[in-house]
């Protein structure tokens, strides 16, 4: 078990290892710098080249890579330009804010759109399946930020219910950081809810035909016990491989839905760091997500062994 | 004599689409006595295991259905049972066993679980009482070292070993009777002859009535009391089983028993019968095995045919048994 972890651990490095390059890379090419964001648009060609040479920025770019890289292998992720801070400090302060948007839009969307596929597959092809369906797909192809601002005007403005956006942290008031979170983590738990509502549903009925859900019935099983304890008991290895990508897709989410709502979360930092074209910024946070990613894969992985007995044995 | 366990009368069952209704089983009828062994033989598309979920009210509605009939289990109509009545039915009076002792088991749960489950469905006792029975029921079915093995799980046990599992949790509840789908055919040849062993041991041990549906005449004529012949839906013959080896009165039973080596003889050749056997729904009128027939004449187009008794307990499906008793008008 540790040595498998290792193991796979370790495999993560050249992958973390190549999104740090290509995002590096990519920033090289993608039209201005941060000396240009810094100094203004009415700066001259000598100011800026001063900034430049003050960033360190004139140098070739491979050397500055191999700094990047030699100073992580110390830990250090670098200064940013624009927020005059350690980006490891400007990281893990947004954290907590980003992930409890994605704990909180998870515990809505992951019961929820269980208990909906399963009934869609229970009573398929009838209405409640249908109209199940039906606002599955609308969740997964609604864009966030429309369905962001649907809510705005209807919690905030119409009803007058939640914040429209902001940040109380929890230290301040409880009840004010549930309010400010929660229609951040609902418009990003609709897509996945869509998502998982429909992998469900299809995994359900593929189980629902199995020799063994025949066995539970000839046993004298109720429905209710064969759809729980037999067919869902075992839908519920492919749900969690999907449960594992949308993690890694919240944070996608989380850059449109916390621009929305002006959360001042992870996705927000990552968006003014490519607008400001702070490079160590950039690489720290894309570094950060997709350990991230990496991470919560690993957890889904081993998380298999629990579920699947045949899978543990090995 | 009393009456019979289990009743099947007219039995039909369809498959239902959109457009069109086809015919999967019609008009079967049968017996079974407490503590018989019937085996119901018949190729793949004959309908015997239609027959079997029938009688468990298993069928895969809404598509499929019973649509005319009785199947009266102790004189109590299944096919008309409410759910909760039949839930109490499945696992308790009757059990039953399927084909692939693999996919059949749960592949997440224990199997001691998997026992337990089905006992604490028809009884009111202890989760601890409860594994009890489940390790003396492996015990029963001859799984060594049953406290431990109760903790395994399928994938950990070889299919004969599963095999004997599906029938513990058959007969965890003392059914009176227990249908075999093909409980045989996914094991090797060794392992085949001791499942059918044990299931008849424990018929004779607990009294319990065996419904074996299998295409192999030769597992019926070692073990069964009866024998149901079955045909594109249809039972074309049905004998005990001395009497349907000894004097086979339907083309179709003899042209089965032909393409069974015999043990005592040598044979240059089997003979295979010719053709195939139809698929449901695209069934020739008249007698349904006419095409593939030997002995077919033009009358048999024309003519349904019936089952007419041929000696006592003894009767066949065929026109050149007796043309004007069996043929009546379509």
């Amino acid at each position: 078990m540790t040595s498998y972890i290792a193991r796979r651990l370790l495999a993560a490095v050249p992958v973390l290892l190549l999104v740090s390059l290509l995002a590096f890379l990519l920033m090289q090419i993608v039209p201005g710098d941060p000396a240009h964001a810094m100094a203004g648009s009415d700066a001259s060609v000598e100011e800026i080249n001063e900034l430049r040479r003050g960033l360190g920025l004139d140098r070739p770019w491979h050397l500055r890579l191999a700094e990047w890289y030699l100073a992580l292998l110390q830990g250090d992720l670098g200064h940013s330009y624009t927020l005059r801070a350690d980006v490891t400090d400007l990281i893990f302060e947004r954290i907590p804010i980003t992930l409890s948007i994605a704990i909180y839009s998870m515990l809505i969307a992951v019961p929820f759109s269980i208990v909906l596929g399963v009934l869609a597959a229970r009573f398929r092809g009838s209405a409640l399946d249908l109209g199940i369906m039906g606002a599955a797909l609308l969740g997964v192809s609604v864009p966030n930020f429309w369905i962001g601002i649907m809510a705005i005007l209807f919690f905030s403005v119409q009803l007058g219910w939640l914040p429209a956006g902001g940040y109380v942290p929890p230290s301040e008031s409880v009840i004010g950081w549930l309010q400010s979170m929660t229609m951040p983590a609902l418009v990003l738990g609709t897509m996945q809810m869509g998502l998982l509502t429909r992998i469900t549903r299809s995994e359900m009925l593929e189980m629902m035909h199995k020799d063994f859900v025949r066995t539970a019935r000839a046993k004298g099983a109720s429905e209710l016990r064969v759809m729980m304890a037999h067919a869902l008991r075992n839908a519920i290895i492919p749900i969690v491989t999907v449960i594992g990508l949308l993690f890694g897709m919240i944070v996608t989410g989380a850059v449109v839905v916390e621009q929305v709502f002006s959360v001042p979360g992870l996705g927000r930092l990552i968006v003014q760091a490519i607008l400001t074209r702070d490079y160590p910024l950039i690489q720290g946070t894309l570094l950060f997500v997709a350990s991230a990613f990496v991470f919560v894969n690993l957890i889904v992985d081993l998380s298999y062994a629990f579920f699947d007995p045949r899978i543990r044995q090995n | 004599m009393s009456s019979p366990l289990l009743s099947v009368e007219g039995l039909r069952v369809a498959a239902r689409t959109r457009r069109r209704e086809n015919l999967l089983i019609e008009d079967v009828s049968f017996d079974v006595r407490e503590g018989e062994f019937l085996g119901i033989v018949g190729e793949s598309g004959s309908g015997k295991s239609m027959t079997a979920l029938s009688i468990m009210g298993l069928l895969p509605g809404p598509v499929v259905q019973a649509t005319a009939g009785r199947v009266l289990l102790q004189g109590r109509d299944v096919l008309k049972m409410p759910d909760g009545d039949l839930r109490r039915l499945r696992g308790g009076a009757i059990g039953m066993i399927f084909q692939d002792p693999m996919t059949s088991l749960n592949p997440v749960q224990t199997i001691g679980r998997q026992i337990v489950e089905v006992v604490r469905l028809h009884e009111e006792i202890s989760r601890p009482a409860a594994w009890e029975r489940a390790v003396e029921l492996l015990r029963e079915v001859n799984i060594p070292a049953p406290e431990e093995r109760a903790q395994a799980y399928p994938h950990q046990l070889s299919g004969g070993m599963r095999q004997r599992v599906m029938i513990a949790m058959a007969i965890a509840c003392r059914p009176r009777l227990l249908i075999a789908d093909e409980p045989t055919t996914a094991l090797d040849v060794t392992i085949q002859a001791q499942i059918l062993e044990l299931l008849d041991r424990l018929r004779r041990e607990r009294g319990m009535a065996v419904v074996l549906i299998t295409h192999d005449l030769g597992v019926v004529s070692e073990y069964a009391d009866r024998v149901l012949v079955m045909y594109s839906g249809r039972v074309v013959e049905t004998a005990p089983v001395a009497d349907l080896f000894a004097a086979p009165s339907h083309p179709y039973t003899r042209g089965l028993l032909n393409s069974v080596p015999p043990l005592s003889e040598e044979v240059e050749e089997l003979r295979a019968i010719e053709g195939q056997p139809p698929t449901p729904g695209a069934w020739p009128a008249g007698c349904r095995f006419r095409p593939r027939c030997d002995e077919s004449r033009p009358a048999c187009a024309r003519w349904d045919v019936r089952l007419v008794s041929v000696d006592p307990g003894h009767s066949a499906a065929c026109l050149l048994l007796d043309d004007k008793e069996n043929a009546h008008a379509p």
